[in-house]
């Protein structure tokens, strides 16, 4: 089980309590899709994302964004057990949308650059410390039930 | 060679004229020690590196962040031969100092969210893509020799 400090704690919570993340969310998304796009390709349904404005425009990914976060903001009141917490995240996207774990990283990047842009100075070494462990302790937990035995009991 | 649009020269140079070197270089590295702190094995001869506090109080920390944004200068300033510029401290990073390569990255996403928190929205998504191009390449150039 991952150790939390009460500067981790305190620090990730301060977090969320200060972002917006209606903004925060599509803002990663679209930032994501924009600087990595070879990620678009899991976003087939998603209608136009053509170039960056149209990402920018596009609802689905704003709509999409929001959700991320919604789910980021419930894991920080499971900080204490996120591995369970992300299980059924990590079997679908494992199972159903077959995403490449590495991409994890790239969206929580992309997340970071948002969060560092619209807290500015506020985001100090220390706190980006504590949100970059956040950020790869959900990062591990979404990659938990790749590979598990699950596809070797389709053999 | 890394090939460069006139749109993306123009922004590498807009974002790079935004950066203040004695303010945001002294972040950089204090920045990559905290978030990544396996990287202090490289700092040895930098005193007392393994507190937060210590790291943030840390002259050599600061002053070494510049002399990291100061050979960035170069790259900005010879992007059409960024490998051609760093051969030099490619071979010093592999030779003398022997970085695991993977760490150029980590220092590389430090530098962009110190960018990012002094440039704010002005760091949209395609002038980060555009960032990410340049530094990229500057990564690409210290590992050559590796």
């Amino acid at each position: 089980m991952v150790k939390w400090s009460d500067f981790e704690r305190s620090t990730i919570q301060d977090i969320f309590a200060k972002i917006d993340k209606n903004v925060v969310g599509p803002a990663a998304l679209t930032r994501c899709l924009t600087v990595y796009p070879w990620t678009q390709r899991y976003f087939g349904g998603f209608g136009n994302l053509y170039n960056a404005d149209a990402i920018a425009a596009n609802p689905k990914v704003a709509a999409h964004g929001k959700v991320v976060l919604n789910s980021l903001e419930n894991g920080v009141k499971n900080l204490d057990d996120l591995k369970n917490f992300y299980k059924d995240l990590s079997v679908l996207h494992s199972e159903k949308l077959q995403v490449d774990p590495d991409n994890f990283k790239l969206l929580t990047d992309c997340i970071t650059v948002v969060v560092a842009g619209q807290l500015g100075k506020a985001f100090t070494p220390e706190v980006h410390a504590a949100f970059s462990k956040f950020l790869a302790v959900v990062v591990a937990s979404l990659r938990k039930f790749f590979n598990s035995t699950n596809w070797l009991n389709c053999c | 060679m890394v090939k460069w649009t006139e749109e993306e020269r123009e922004t590498i140079r807009s974002v790079w004229e935004k950066v203040d070197i004695d303010e945001v270089g002294s972040q950089i590295i204090a920045r990559t020690l905290i978030v990544y702190p396996w990287t202090e094995r490289y700092f040895g001869r930098f005193g007392d590196i393994f507190t937060t506090t210590a790291i943030l109080n840390n002259a050599k920390v600061a002053a070494h962040g510049k002399v990291v944004l100061n050979a960035l200068d170069l790259a900005v300033k010879n992007m059409d031969d960024i490998k051609g510029t760093y051969s030099a401290l490619s071979r010093l990073h592999y030779d003398k100092l022997k970085v695991d390569p993977d760490n150029f990255k980590l220092m590389a996403d430090c530098i962009t969210i110190s960018i990012a928190c002094k440039l704010k929205a002005a760091l949209s998504p395609p002038v980060h893509m555009i960032w990410h191009k340049f530094l990229y390449a500057v990564v690409e150039a210290l590992n050559s020799v590796f």
